[in-house]
C-alpha cells in the first residue's frame, strides 16, 4: 500500500495503484482551478484532463480509474451534493451511457456527496463493463481508505 | 644551510601532495567521463544495475508535481515499463532533454525525475517542463538509485520493480536507442530461463490461436521429412 496525501485528501493505493492529487491554484485568466485527484491501476499519462481525459484511452478490461473532483464549499447544500460521506460503488450503479468519453466495453457511474464542508463528484470508469465485478473490490478499498479534512 | 634543507624537503613535499593529488582528480575526472560514455555513440548503452539501495528498489516512487500537487506512481505490480530521467535545471548537459521531447516508446512512460524543493527550483521547473512526459520532484527516488551524476537515466519493468538497466546519455534520440538495446537483450533467450522461454513459445501460439490441445501442434512438419 502507498499513500498519497495533498490538498486534504489522503489516500492508501493498493500495489500496482497510482495516482495524482492537483492542487487548486488560479490561472492566468483568473479563473479557479479546482482540486482533483485521479488514482488509477495503470500508468498515468503525463497530462489528464480533469475527467480522465487522456487516461480512458489506454484502459485495459482490469483497469480502473477514479477521479475526485472538488467543488468547492459554494457546492455545499445544494441538492446535487446532499449526500455526505465518500460512497461505494457497485455493479448494478455503472452505466455505460455516463461515460464523458464512449469508448466501447467501457463503463462509469458518477456520484456526488459532501465530506467535511467540501462538495465532491466521484466519477469512476472500468475498463470492461462484462468483467467489471473484478476491479470494483478494489475501487471501493481505495474509496475506503479515502480520508477528507 | 640546515634551514634552507628543510625548507627545501618541505616544499618538494607539498609539491609531491599536490601532484598526487592533480593525478587522483584527473583519473577521478576520466572514470567518471568513462561511466557516462564520454560522449561516444557506439558505447552508449543501458548498463545493467551496477546497484541498488539499501533498502531495495523502490516499489513507488512519491513526489511533488510542479504546480504543487503529489503523485505517486507504480514501479511494480503495474505493466509496461519506466523510464527515470534523472534531470536538474542546473545541469548543462540537462538542457537537451528539457527542451527536447522523450522518445515514443510502446508501453514504455518516461518520467522526468528532479530533487525535491529544497534543492530545485519549481518556477524553473514549470518554465522548463514538457507535455510530453511528467515531471516529478522527489529527492527520495534521486538516494535510491544512489544517482552518480546528470543526466542518468534507469529503466524499470513496472511488473516486478526490476531494474533492467542504467546509463547515461546526451540525446533523447540515443536514451530510445539505449532502451531498445536493453530490452532486446532482456528478451534475448540467453537472459532467459527455460520456464519464461517456455512462456514466451506459450504466449507466441496463443497469439496465433492456437491453444493447448490444438490438433495442428500434433500434426508433423509442413514438407519434414524427418
Amino acid at each position: 500500500m502507498s499513500l498519497l496525501a495533498g490538498e486534504g485528501l489522503a489516500v492508501e493505493l493498493p500495489p500496482g495503484w497510482e495516482g495524482a492529487i492537483g492542487r487548486s491554484t488560479e490561472l492566468p485568466d483568473g479563473a479557479q482551478r479546482n482540486v482533483v485527484a485521479h488514482f488509477a491501476s495503470f500508468p498515468l499519462p503525463p497530462r489528464l484532463g480533469d475527467f480522465g481525459g487522456g487516461a480512458v484511452d489506454l484502459m485495459d478490461s482490469g483497469d480502473a480509474l477514479v477521479v475526485l473532483f472538488d467543488y468547492g464549499q459554494s457546492a455545499v447544500g445544494s441538492a446535487l451534493f446532499a449526500s455526505e460521506g465518500v460512497p461505494s460503488v457497485m455493479a448494478s450503479d455503472f452505466d455505460r451511457d455516463i461515460l464523458q468519453k464512449s469508448i466501447p466495453g467501457q463503463s462509469g457511474v458518477q456520484r456526488f456527496f459532501t465530506v467535511a464542508e467540501r462538495a465532491f463528484c466521484l466519477y469512476v470508469v472500468v475498463g470492461s463493463h462484462i468483467d467489471r465485478a473484478d476491479v470494483i473490490p478494489a475501487v471501493n478499498q481505495v474509496l475506503g481508505s479515502l480520508r477528507i479534512s | 644551510m640546515e634551514a634552507l634543507v628543510v625548507i627545501e624537503g618541505i616544499v618538494i613535499a607539498l609539491l609531491v601532495i599536490l601532484v598526487a593529488g592533480l593525478l587522483r582528480s584527473h583519473a577521478e575526472i576520466l572514470r567518471q567521463l568513462a561511466e557516462l560514455g564520454g560522449g561516444e555513440r557506439r558505447e552508449s548503452r543501458l548498463h545493467p544495475p551496477r546497484r541498488l539501495s539499501r533498502q531495495g528498489p523502490l516499489t513507488v516512487l512519491t513526489g511533488n508535481t510542479t504546480d504543487g500537487g503529489s503523485a505517486t506512481f507504480a514501479l511494480s505490480g503495474s505493466r509496461g515499463h519506466t523510464l527515470l530521467a534523472f534531470l536538474s535545471t542546473t545541469c548543462v548537459a540537462c538542457g537537451a532533454f528539457w527542451q527536447g521531447t522523450p522518445p515514443e516508446l510502446e508501453s514504455i512512460r518516461t518520467l522526468l525525475v528532479t530533487k525535491g524543493e529544497e534543492a530545485e527550483s519549481p518556477a524553473e521547473l514549470s518554465r522548463l517542463e514538457t507535455n510530453a512526459a511528467t515531471t516529478v520532484m522527489s529527492t527520495a527516488a534521486w538516494e535510491s538509485f544512489a544517482v552518480p551524476a546528470t543526466p542518468y537515466f534507469a529503466l524499470i519493468d513496472n511488473r516486478d520493480g526490476r531494474l533492467v538497466g542504467e546509463g547515461s546519455a546526451p540525446t533523447w534520440e540515443q536514451v530510445g536507442e539505449m532502451v531498445n538495446r536493453a530490452l532486446a537483450d532482456e528478451r534475448h533467450s540467453l537472459r532467459r530461463s527455460t520456464r519464461e522461454r517456455k512462456a514466451d513459445t506459450d504466449e507466441e501460439l496463443a497469439r496465433a490461436g492456437i491453444e493447448p490441445g490444438d490438433p495442428r501442434l500434433f500434426q508433423p512438419p509442413v514438407g519434414g521429412d524427418r
